[in-house]
């Protein structure tokens, strides 16, 4: 898998792909717009009904390594004064995230179809990463 | 904004304190934003509770730490698959922490012996420390098995500075009364009572207490319930039994409820079972409800002092204003009964400081000398890190010049350091708790709660505490020593003669402390044998040896008065002293050294007035052979004999303190006095005469000063609780099946108990000196112990070190005497040093032994001369083995060898 990915363009973003799991919530929370990281958290918990709970540390490992791979980055929007507070950081998709995100997509879209073909059909039990 | 809660604070401070754990960088940019989503998660968690709380503060730990790991291992692959983006994790992370652990662990297992030598002599030092914190902590600390027991207290009354846990009824109704600030006040008695029914009759210690004991103290039941109102009229037979009694007897059988059981002949259904954790009074096996008959509620009997009293304070009061409540209730009293009650007051005791106040010192000295000798076992194995880290120079300087930095490599030895702490302290936990065992079951019955002594999450606590703690104390040096030293010169040299920091001086230097320490142990140690053999020798008074005695308590419903009393005890006597091989037998209330008792009473001539600080003395009741069997001198006047009886003039002998104290300038013999108590219940009262003195006699304990004693005719006074003593030639104890046979023939059911030779009875009471002199002498041989050790590994090290010196000296003349010599002296100088830092420190330190010390000082010189001579000679046969071994070297080969 990981020698395939020599010949792609420096800027495909397949090369960086597979995400982890945390990783590809974090971009999917982002894609409505900016938001800061509690916020995150609370999209992911709400989204997965609290399959999937972000330990805060966990969380900003993430952002840390996505920001350092330019998948996100700081936001110059803020919430309404009211309810913001100085030490927070808004959050927010890059192209290229937004870019990697839909690959990521597509290439788990892409197993489902292989494992369908093969008769695999998934279960009732609540898989880890559900949409509503 | 709203004041937060103080646990959010809290744990908002707990989240911060462990951020120092995740890697800086991120830190640094991430940190404050991390501790404001914790924040906000904690808010929303606070909603749901305190536990959510908790529950989501530790998640939030763990994951930090999991993040941290994680963080730190992506960051090295980050900056080497940089070119191949490979943002996956590996499933197995491997920090630089583990690695070192994992080396550590490698390196201990290649030099078996060195880990075992450590971790044993660690486990010894840390084994040690928690057997006897676990004492500690299940004494001191623990608090009482009761409901919210800070609140309970003891309720002491007498003269200022003489006060006593002892109260009348009349005053206790009194002082309770007046003292609002106690919501509840229960009374107890301590009783004894023959327990009849099935099998051998036994006599078992108990109590007697108010109906609402169990609801004042806060008790959980085992089983059953406490009293309640109505068990303390006169004829209900309610009884409340011990844990231990009811698996003796009951076989813990849940049908033990509702049955019946006789006490001194009298049956009682058994309401409740108590905790086996009940201890008040000490040694209780059962409660009876306490009834106050008109007599002791008349106004004659305010001065009869024998109930204690246990209260709980209210929630809205504390200790305190308690005790300014009852000094002014207590002034009161004294004002309005100032015959009786003049010039008392009140106070309030915590029920647990009251209860420990006579071992807390013993204990805490127990504790200081226990970790002197895990300080020796500390400088033991870091003196043998310091020998392992010379050995390894060559491959420390190799791991320097390929990259490590200084801390790296402090870390990594700080690693083998814990690692061997760990293991210590898990070898030391299982040693504790075969001492803890062997502690609680050897320990002296004076220590109270010595049976709830266990290990529990406190002393879990601790040990972790002191493993990592001595192992950090002891890997310090070691792994300073063998990181710093300079590249070249490692790697360039053979390895040897590395001076430096962990060199031979700092080596010395250790064992210096080391012997030293020992000298304080084995100065403290010396000082409390002294003491125990002045003890010894202190004469009672009496000659205890061939004295055998045995405890009697004659059930009211057979022997209501005293005819019946007087009968029996004076057939058993005379049966006794008919008995082949009996020299002369006794009765006798109020044994010496038998523990708590006291029976003591004013007393006055018949003109003076009766004032309330008058003289006073103690009271014993004694048969007229008394003073045969025990061999207490006459000094003036006559004994009792047989014409003293029940209508005879009342008489008394006095003991020769009473004598020179109360009638200094005059013949006591022939003068009258009053006694202001009664002991028997229908005894007379009126004046009696002195007719004889006799010697004095030690009745409290040996170390205590003879008290003033008044004697009584058992024939005048005859009283349903008293003790037989029965002298013989040849060994007492062979006229055990004797006694039991002579008391059976008079009344099957009476049980005796106690059988104990009067020596066994004066041990006892020194016991639990013996066990403190017995296991301070323990500490201070293992110190001595570990320090010859230390002082052999030390000299052997140096002998190592300098084998090529001593071939060049031998070769160019030198003669092994010579050579041994000169170690020996080393060795000497290092015994010198450590003797006199020893000594100085002693001289300071045995301040805190002065309350247990009887007949020495706390700097006697006899004591400091001896442990001084004592640790220079086995110093100096420590250093002797190695200097032979020295001058045995061939010097071709330590030549040769380069």
């Amino acid at each position: 898998m990981y020698c395939a990915k020599m010949h792609l363009m420096p800027d495909d973003p397949r090369r960086f792909l597979p995400l982890s799991p945390q990783q590809f919530h974090i971009l999917l929370a982002l894609t409505d717009g900016h938001r800061h990281g509690y916020g995150i958290i609370q999209d992911v918990a709400g989204r997965t009904e609290g399959a999937v709970r972000l330990g805060t540390g966990t969380l900003y490992t993430a952002l840390a390594r996505l920001e350092g791979l330019g998948l996100v980055d700081e936001s110059d929007r803020r919430a309404p004064p009211a309810e913001d507070d100085d030490r927070r950081r808004y959050y927010r998709l890059t192209p290229l995230g937004r870019a990697v995100l839909t690959a990521e997509t597509e290439r788990l879209e892409t197993l489902v179809r292989h494992a369908r073909k093969k008769g695999v059909a998934a279960t009732n039990r609540p898989a880890l990463s559900r949409t509503r | 904004m709203s004041p937060r809660p103080r646990i959010l604070a809290v744990a908002a401070w707990i989240y911060a304190a462990a951020l120092v754990f995740y890697p800086r960088r991120l830190r640094r940019r991430y940190g404050s934003e991390m501790r404001q989503t914790f924040d906000a998660r904690c808010c929303d968690a606070a909603r749901q509770g305190r536990t959510a709380v908790l529950a989501l503060l530790a998640r939030e730990l763990a994951d930090l730490a999991i993040a941290s790991v994680g963080a730190r291992a992506t960051h090295h692959h980050q900056a080497h698959d940089a070119k191949y983006l490979h943002p996956q994790r590996r499933s197995q992370p491997m920090s630089a922490l583990f690695q070192d652990i994992r080396y550590a662990a490698r390196m201990l297992r290649r030099q078996p012996g060195f880990t075992i030598v450590a971790v044993l002599t660690l486990a010894l030092g840390i084994g040690a420390n928690t057997a006897v914190f676990t004492v500690v902590n299940g004494v001191l600390l623990r608090p009482l098995p009761y409901n919210d027991p800070d609140r309970l207290v003891v309720l002491l009354y007498g003269r200022p500075g003489r006060l006593t846990p002892w109260f009348s009824p009349l005053n206790y109704r009194d002082v309770i009364r007046g003292t609002p600030t106690l919501q509840d006040a229960a009374a107890f008695t301590p009783s004894t009572a023959n327990l009849t029914g099935s099998g051998e009759p036994e006599r078992v210690e108990g109590a007697s207490v108010s109906w609402n004991y169990f609801s004042v103290l806060g008790v959980t039941m085992r089983g059953g319930r406490g009293f309640v109102e109505a068990d303390s009229s006169g004829d209900a037979g309610a009884v409340v039994i011990g844990d231990g009694l009811w698996r003796r007897y009951f076989g813990g059988r849940p049908d033990a409820i509702g049955s019946t059981i006789r006490l001194d002949g009298r049956p009682r259904t058994i309401v409740g079972i108590a905790p086996p954790d009940l201890q008040l009074p000490q040694g209780a096996e059962f409660w009876k409800p306490l009834v106050f008959s008109a007599r002791d509620l008349s106004p004659n009997s305010r001065g009869a002092q024998w109930i204690s009293v246990v209260a709980r304070v209210r929630p809205d009061s504390d200790v305190p204003r308690s005790n300014a409540a009852l000094q002014a209730v207590a002034a009161r009293l004294a004002a309005e009964y100032e015959r009786i009650n003049g010039g008392t007051t009140a106070a309030a005791v915590p029920l647990h400081q009251r209860m420990v106040r006579n071992v807390r010192q013993t204990l805490f000295v127990l504790l200081g000398a226990v970790s002197l000798v895990l300080l020796i076992a500390c400088v033991n194995v870091a003196n043998l890190l310091l020998a392992r880290a010379q050995s390894r120079t060559r491959e420390v300087a190799v791991r320097a010049a390929l990259g490590a930095g200084r801390t790296r490599l402090v870390r990594q030895f700080l690693a083998e350091s814990i690692l061997l702490g760990l293991l210590g302290g898990t070898a030391g936990l299982v040693a504790a708790s075969w001492c803890t065992w062997a502690l609680v079951a050897l320990g002296p019955a004076s220590i109270p709660r010595l049976s709830e002594v266990a290990i529990d999450l406190r002393v879990l606590a601790f040990t972790i505490v002191i493993a990592v703690g001595t192992s950090v104390l002891f890997g310090l040096v070691p792994a300073l020593s063998a990181s710093g030293g300079s590249v070249a010169r490692s790697i360039g040299s053979a390895g040897r003669g590395a001076v430096g920091p962990g060199g031979p001086y700092t080596r010395r230097a250790l064992v210096v402390c080391e012997m030293a320490l020992a000298v304080v142990l084995l100065v403290g140690a010396g000082l409390l044998i002294r003491s125990y053999e002045r003890l010894q020798q202190v004469q009672p008074g009496f000659d205890p040896d061939g004295v055998v005695t045995f405890n009697l308590s004659l059930p009211d419903a057979k022997y209501p008065t005293t005819t019946e009393i007087g009968a029996f005890t004076a057939t058993l006597v005379s049966r006794l002293q008919a008995e082949p091989g009996v020299e002369a037998a006794a009765a006798i209330f109020g044994l010496p050294f038998a523990g708590d008792f006291s029976a003591s009473t004013s007393f006055r001539k018949p003109s003076q007035p009766d004032l309330a600080d008058g003289p006073s003395a103690g009271m014993r009741v004694v048969t007229p052979d008394y003073f045969k069997t025990m061999r207490i001198p006459l000094v003036a006047g006559r004994l009792f004999d047989a014409h003293d009886s029940e209508t005879s003039p009342e008489v008394v002998l006095i003991n020769q303190r009473t004598a020179r104290r109360y009638f200094p300038d005059e013949d006591p013999i022939g003068q009258q006095i009053r006694v202001g108590v009664r002991l028997a219940r229908d005894a007379r009262s009126d004046n009696k005469t002195i007719v004889g003195v006799v010697g004095d006699v030690k009745y409290g304990s040996l170390d205590a000063e003879t008290p003033p004693e008044i004697y009584l005719p058992y024939a005048q006074q005859a009283v349903d609780e008293f003790t037989i003593a029965v002298r013989t030639a040849g060994d007492p104890l062979t006229l055990a099946p004797a006694l039991r046979r002579n008391v059976a023939a008079i009344d099957r059911e009476l049980p005796i108990a106690d059988i104990a030779p009067m020596t066994a009875v004066i041990g006892a009471s020194v016991a639990e000196r013996r066990f403190t002199m017995l296991l301070l002498t323990a500490f201070a041989a293992v110190a001595v112990a570990l320090a010859a050790i230390g002082i052999y590994g030390v000299l052997a090290y140096v002998v190592g070190q300098r084998t090529q010196e001593i071939g060049v000296r031998l070769a160019i003349g030198a003669t092994p005497a010579n050579v041994v010599t000169l170690f020996v002296r080393e060795g000497a100088v290092l015994t010198l040093a450590g003797v006199v830092c020893g000594l100085a420190g002693a001289l300071a330190l045995t301040r805190a032994l002065s309350t247990l010390l009887f007949g020495v000082t706390t700097t006697d010189p006899a004591t400091f001369a001896a442990v001084a001579g004592a640790l220079a000679l086995v110093a100096l046969v420590a250093s002797y083995v190695p200097a032979r071994r020295a001058a045995r070297v061939d010097p071709v080969t330590a030549l040769r060898s380069d």
